[in-house]
């Protein structure tokens, strides 16, 4: 317990279905400190407010889609280099361009499996 | 048949022309052949009464200067003394006193001639007293005027004599004097009476001819001639004539005194001569008016056949353009110079909207701006510039109103293969593109849908898989999969559900049950599971009885709590009222959430539809819910909805038939009129008959329509905004739902025809009486309408049979128990019967066996509804008396319907 790591990376989850933040949140657990945000505006809210190292962002979400949040915190210097992992049910290609083009450094398909997520945050966070 | 009515008046015509004709002609010659006949007559007679002025004044003339000398004392002197130089002198004298003396003479008393002038020595001397002229004058002793006779004077003239006896003072006669008359010179006065070819004839006392066209160089006798006969009996007249080859008109006449008489005659062809030319003439004209007949009647033949023509030309253009304007395709054509020569209705509409009010005003670069490709369509305009030959299919989206349309283009050649233009045919395809944009959306959202609860049910599986979890975790996950693997699982269902809804293919098993039970069941099983959310349920303290599926109805009540609750805030309300009203029992659940902007209200109870708000986060649901629940609640005979105020919360609500409701159902009549003033009048014109529902613009009507097909639609054409009655019934009619309904069109415009083209039943041509409306109503209403008992004993499931068969059009009576039934069917026998098995008193078995036991009964056709499980023999026993089976377990609407029709022998109709 006492080699515990100053702090432990910090990874925002964008859902509005509890049960797939639950699942996030299960995956990444205890590594990182996981925080919710419920729907895009909260995402954006939140990610200014607490500073996350990574964020896994769901697609679609009411208020503001993942895309859109997604813009605006590329748009935001404090942003431009944090790892966005986005998350849809949409296996499209057309949806993995968007996200690409839209500055996503991952992109996983529902379903995904909580391995796989935690491999690539951890890749992500890499130095 | 048509034809031939047409031509009659025609034929009459012709036949009265040709008879009025003929009668003109008829009459104008004989009038003209009358009138000429007694012209010529009174001529004729005329010129006979003057001969015998004439005659009588030459006579006359003559007898008085022969007495003027014969009574000169001179000439008696000279008779008495013999002085022979003076007579001479005298009668030389009187010879030369007129015109027309032949000779003059004198004779002694005895006859003796004493002189003559001219001379005639010879003759001087002899004896005439064998003379008429002697004879007359000793007859009478007076002057006379004799016969006619040829002269032995001089030459033999041919005479009549004018003599006058010459006296002595005392009266004894010394002399005769005597003047002959030249019956030449006779002939020429006669001959200057002779006009316009009346002749005359003169005769002396004995019917010698002394003048006219008989006389010769002798003496001709006419005695025998009738007329003359006649004349000389004294007589006078005016005689058609046969003479010996031609015939005359003649008119006779005596001169007295001296006996002669004058005929004076024309022949008839000569007098009727201007008769004949007349009635030649008329002929002519006859002639000439029977042709111009014949013509103008051929003229009117050839003007009437192609009026005939015309009008079937003209029938056959009013035809084709109701076909055209029927079709919702756009269809229009330009001939090979590209000008349009037709364009049905709907073209128009397109035209309105891409050139405005001023067609071919716009250039083609102008009109493609109206297009979302301009490039395209002028490329398509090109193309089509430079293949005339060339079929082309492509589309297009106008930009203003977004609506998509695919444009076939074709040549079109007539039936020589000679080109007669272009047909281009716009179909409309917004809503099958919009169509297929929303079934992407909702295989994507379906997709979503499913996949979130999958990754839950695959993500925890493999966490669970974990080596080293402890006990509460693995507990947990697992609990989580199950959770979300019922998710998964209720969302097929409900997806399936609503497919099979749908289809009409949704099943409910009907008990009578107290809602009351329903809605507490449900309520408490959410109550043990609420958070921090009250629960309050006010509910009547009668029982509240309704014939439904309890099962589903439990759905649609879960379905609305869980909505509540799940946007009602922690510590929030949730009330569900139940108020029993009117026929209807209403049960409301409104929540304390923060209501629903009223644009997306309108969508709540759409598929997949989830109110977009940061406040549904964490809200599970599968988006079919609501959409599931109006789907359920409509299937028993119901209806849903919502009132919403946003930031106050919602109230959602649904309303079912009670159990107690009278008279379910008579046949709705859906009135599409937007004048308050006539929809009223309607209304009250059906309202005694029928269940009326007005609905006052085409959107409302077609909305209500689709909703729950009506038995009969009065639709009025003039409609407010954008959907016309035409739209309206073109829009019913493409609708599987509601093509079937008839539809009567009720308008004060013209469209009969157009009408019929569209499907519409009937057409009423505003105004028109409550008894008009009510037969076209009547007559319309489903033809297998028939007499239904329904046995049961209870009475919602007896109201709910009710209320289905009533929709079809059917009479339904009502009996609880056995005895009941055969009460009815005894006072009136039915058409048939549906027929419950158990119940008390009589039951359905005995019923049966009573009515195959009487042969007037046998024959009602049965159908059995029974919530019992039958056995083998009990199924044989029944299948003795009942045509059909329906267990309560299977009842559908849709069933029960289809097996009535089937025992009325109605079904396939």
């Amino acid at each position: 317990m006492a080699e515990e790591p100053a702090r432990r990376a910090r990874v925002l989850v964008c859902d509005d279905e509890a049960v797939l933040r639950a699942l996030v949140r299960a995956s990444l657990e205890p590594t990182y400190e996981i925080v919710e945000a419920v729907d895009g505006n909260e995402s954006v809210r939140i990610a200014r407010e607490l500073r996350p190292d990574a964020i896994v962002l769901d697609m679609m979400m009411p208020g503001k889609t993942g895309l859109e949040v997604l813009a605006e915190l590329r748009a935001d210097a404090d942003f431009d280099a944090t790892p966005v992992v986005m998350l849809t049910a949409r296996a499209q290609a057309a949806d993995r361009a968007a996200a690409a083009d839209g500055g996503a450094d991952r992109y996983l398909a529902k379903p995904f499996s909580p391995s796989e997520l935690a491999r690539t945050v951890a890749e992500l966070l890499q130095p | 048949m048509r034809g031939k009515a047409a031509l009659w008046p025609a034929v009459a015509a012709l036949v009265a022309g040709l008879l009025s004709i003929g009668l003109l002609a008829y009459f104008g010659i004989h009038l003209a052949s009358n009138a000429l006949r007694h012209e010529v007559e009174h001529r004729v007679d005329a010129t006979s009464s003057i001969g015998v002025a004439l005659v009588r004044s030459e006579t006359g003339g003559l007898t008085g200067i022969v007495e003027a000398y014969a009574t000169r004392p001179s000439l008696r002197t000279a008779f008495e003394s013999g002085d022979r130089r003076t007579i001479e002198e005298q009668l030389r004298q009187l010879r030369r006193a007129r015109p027309g003396i032949a000779t003059t003479f004198a004779s002694d008393p005895a006859g003796r001639l004493l002189a003559i002038e001219p001379a005639t020595p010879s003759i001087v001397g002899r004896d005439f007293s064998f003379r008429d002229w002697y004879r007359g004058v000793q007859r009478t002793g007076r002057p006379y005027v004799s016969r006619a006779y040829v002269s032995q004077a001089t030459g033999h003239p041919r005479v009549v004599a004018v003599a006058v006896p010459v006296r002595a003072q005392d009266g004894t006669e010394l002399a005769i004097v005597v003047a002959a008359y030249s019956l030449a010179h006779i002939q020429h006065v006669a001959d200057g009476l002779m006009s316009q070819g009346v002749q005359l004839t003169v005769t002396d006392q004995r019917g010698v001819v002394l003048a006219g066209p008989a006389a010769g160089s002798g003496l001709v006798s006419l005695r025998r001639n009738p007329q003359v006969a006649a004349a000389l009996a004294g007589r006078s007249g005016v005689q058609t004539v046969d003479g010996e080859n031609r015939s005359l008109f003649e008119a006779y006449r005596p001169v007295a005194p001296i006996g002669w008489t004058v005929v004076s005659s024309v022949p008839t062809d000569t007098a009727l001569a201007r008769v004949a030319g007349f009635r030649l003439g008329m002929w002519i004209a006859v002639g000439l008016a029977l042709t111009l007949l014949l013509g103008v009647a051929a003229f009117m033949r050839t003007i009437w056949r192609r009026t005939r023509v015309e009008a079937e030309l003209s029938r056959q253009v009013s035809i084709t353009r109701a076909v055209l304007d029927a079709v919702r395709d756009a269809i229009s054509m330009v001939d090979v110079d590209g000008k349009q020569v037709m364009a049905n209705a709907r073209m128009l509409d397109v035209e309105q909207e891409v050139f405005g009010d001023e067609p071919g005003r716009l250039s083609i670069e102008e009109a493609a701006q109206h297009f979302s490709d301009p490039g395209r369509y002028l490329a398509e305009h090109e193309l089509e510039r430079q293949n005339p030959d060339a079929e082309l299919l492509s589309e297009y989206e106008l930009v203003a109103s977004r609506r998509q349309f695919r444009r076939l283009s074709a040549p079109v050649d007539d039936a020589n293969g000679n080109r007669l233009g272009r047909i281009s045919v716009l179909r409309e395809v917004t809503a099958e593109r919009e169509a297929e944009q929303l079934k992407n959306e909702l295989v994507a959202t379906v997709s979503h849908e499913l996949r979130t609860p999958l990754t839950g049910v695959l993500g925890f599986a493999e966490l669970l898989r974990q080596p080293d979890l402890d006990d509460a975790t693995r507990m947990r996950y697992a609990a989580t999969i199950h959770d979300e693997a019922k998710r998964l699982a209720s969302l097929v269902d409900a997806f399936l559900d609503l497919q099979r809804i749908e289809a009409g293919a949704l099943t409910l098993s009907v008990k009578t049950l107290d809602l009351r039970h329903v809605v507490q069941d449900a309520v408490d099983v959410f109550r043990a599971t609420a958070g921090e959310q009250t629960l309050e349920v006010e509910l009547p303290d009668e029982p509240v009885e309704v014939a439904a599926d309890p099962q589903r109805l439990a759905q649609v009540l879960t379905n609305l709590l869980s909505n509540a609750i799940k946007y009602s805030p922690d510590g929030g309300t949730v009330r569900v009222t139940m108020e029993p009203a009117d026929g209807q029992v209403r049960v409301a659940v409104c929540d304390e959430g923060i209501g629903i902007p009223a644009e997306q209200a309108r969508q709540l109870f759409t598929k997949f539809f989830r109110v977009d708000s940061s406040d549904t986060r964490s809200i599970g649901g599968t988006g079919l819910g609501l959409s599931l629940a109006r789907e359920i609640v409509e299937a028993h005979g119901g209806r849903m909805g919502v009132d919403t105020v946003e930031g106050e919360g919602s109230t959602f609500w649904f309303e079912l038939p009670l159990g107690d409701r009278l008279t379910a159902t008579r046949p709705r009549v859906l009135v599409v009129e937007d004048d308050p003033g006539a929809a009223e009048l309607l209304v009250t014109y059906l309202g005694e008959d029928f269940e009326v529902e007005v609905a006052a613009n085409g959107t409302i009507a077609l909305e209500r329509a689709q909703r729950r097909a009506p038995a009969v639609i009065c639709l009025d054409i003039g409609l407010p905004g954008d959907l016309t009655g035409w739209h309206v019934l073109a829009s019913l009619k493409d609708d599987l739902r509601t093509a079937q309904v008839p539809v009567i069109v009720c308008t004060g415009v013209n469209g009969h025809r157009r009408a019929g083209a569209l499907g519409a039943a009937d057409f009423l041509t505003k105004p028109f009486t409550r008894d008009d409306l009510l037969d076209a109503v009547t007559k319309l209403l489903p033809d297998r309408a028939a007499e239904v008992l329904v046995v049961d004993d209870a009475a919602p499931v007896r109201r709910l049979v009710a209320a289905t068969l009533e929709a079809e059009g059917h009479t339904i009576r009502q009996a609880a128990d056995g005895e009941e039934a055969l009460e009815e069917i005894a006072r009136q026998r039915p058409d048939a019967i549906v027929l419950d098995l158990m119940m008390p008193r009589l039951d359905g078995f005995e019923v049966l066996g009573r009515l195959q036991a009487d042969p007037a009964l046998r024959e009602i056709p049965v159908l059995v509804l029974t919530a019992r499980r039958l056995t083998a023999p009990e199924r044989q026993t029944l299948g003795v008396g009942a045509v059909a089976l329906l267990e309560k377990s299977d009842y559908s609407a849709g069933e029960l319907r289809r097996l009535v029709r089937q025992a009325l022998g109605t079904e396939g109709v």
